[in-house]
């Protein structure tokens, strides 16, 4: 529903029905998303989810596959007119991930961006971010890790190893990766607080609620979409 | 004369950039229905099937493929206005370089083909 509800919010914004909207949210249960362009059958082991029962959806927005786990991992969504950014989707990406390492700088964490879509500590990646852009209006989708447990992670994404390759300092995926808890930041409320203040700061806003329209549109894009095996296999 | 069709992939990770995987057929030495996947990032979303189906046809046998390849594709990406992040013209070229070395087409010169 999570990726429903944020394509129903993008139709809605260009419409001019609602505005601008940003969202923090978690998957229940945890789940995988993957690009808009990748492969499934490169990313998820098929087996290992349909063991663990964790659901895989399709996103909109490019970029590479997540795993978020329900304790572990914050989600944010941002539904703006693409008028408001600049016109290249890399350009895009340092704006929108400086306001996250502004964030991160708040709570204590020294982050720095790490060209094209990904923000790190020390190296190893703790968020990533994917955009899209439909008509006027841009949708960026991001991961904050609070918590990690590579293996738990890996066992079900199976990235190719060449994505390594230009990280020679990297000995494995599980290496890769970082989290906000081994930096001594792990209350999942106060990194929402701080991350919500962040984009108010640039995006100044007011708490607000779906709307019934939003609500059946995305209901809508479950169905045909979004639940589909379509969707989810369509590379 | 009737051609095999043969299954190829390759896979690309860009220095810096994005990976790329090309699935296609191959129709003798033409691609026939090749696929892109990957991390990268295209505005707008839907036009992947078009850089497909440009794609589609292209003779791996011909001299200088590669370098034509990327010349034509990038033409292409600019008068539609598809715009890649993350891989660009020469990494799909590449990929696909790749796989005309792992079929084992030897590409012609200008003299053998006439």
């Amino acid at each position: 529903m999570n990726m429903a509800l944020d394509e129903a919010c993008m139709d809605a914004v260009r419409a001019g029905a609602v505005p601008p909207t940003f969202r923090l949210y978690r998957w229940k249960p945890s789940a995988i998303s993957i690009g808009n362009f990748q492969c499934y059958s490169d990313e998820v082991d098929a087996q290992a989810v349909a063991a663990a029962g964790i659901p895989v959806v399709r996103r909109l927005t490019g970029g590479g596959a997540v795993y978020h786990d329900i304790e572990g991992e914050i989600t944010y969504s941002l539904v703006a007119p693409a008028s408001l950014f600049p016109t290249g989707i890399a350009d895009t990406y340092v704006q929108l991930c400086g306001i996250l390492i502004d964030a991160f700088a708040e709570l204590g964490v020294a982050a720095e961006f790490r060209p094209i879509n990904d923000i790190s500590v020390d190296g190893k990646k703790i968020s990533g971010n994917a955009q899209t852009r439909r008509g006027d209006v841009l949708l960026q989708h991001g991961t904050v890790l609070l918590t990690v447990d590579p293996a738990r992670m890996f066992h079900f994404l199976t990235p190719d190893k060449s994505k390594l390759s230009d990280k020679p300092f990297i000995a494995s995926v599980n290496a890769a990766v970082s989290c906000l808890a081994e930096h001594g930041v792990s209350d999942r409320a106060q990194v929402e607080r701080v991350l919500k203040g962040a984009f108010m700061q640039r995006f100044p806003g007011t708490p607000g609620a779906w709307t019934a329209n939003e609500l059946s549109h995305a209901e809508k894009l479950v169905q045909s979409r979004y639940g589909t095996d379509e969707w989810t296999r369509l590379r | 004369m009737d051609y095999i069709v043969r299954k190829f992939d390759a896979s690309y990770k860009i220095p810096g950039g994005k990976f790329l995987r090309v699935r296609t057929n191959l129709s003798g030495t033409y691609l026939c229905n090749p696929q892109l996947s990957g991390d990268f990032f295209l505005m707008p979303p839907e036009r992947l099937a078009d850089v497909e189906k440009f794609l589609h046809g292209w003779d791996l046998s011909v001299t200088a493929s590669a370098v034509q390849l990327t010349n034509r594709l990038e033409k292409f990406l600019q008068r539609e206005q598809i715009l890649f992040s993350g891989i660009d013209a020469s990494a799909i070229s590449h990929a696909i370089e790749l796989i005309r070395e792992n079929a084992g087409i030897t590409q012609k010169s200008a003299r053998d083909i006439q």
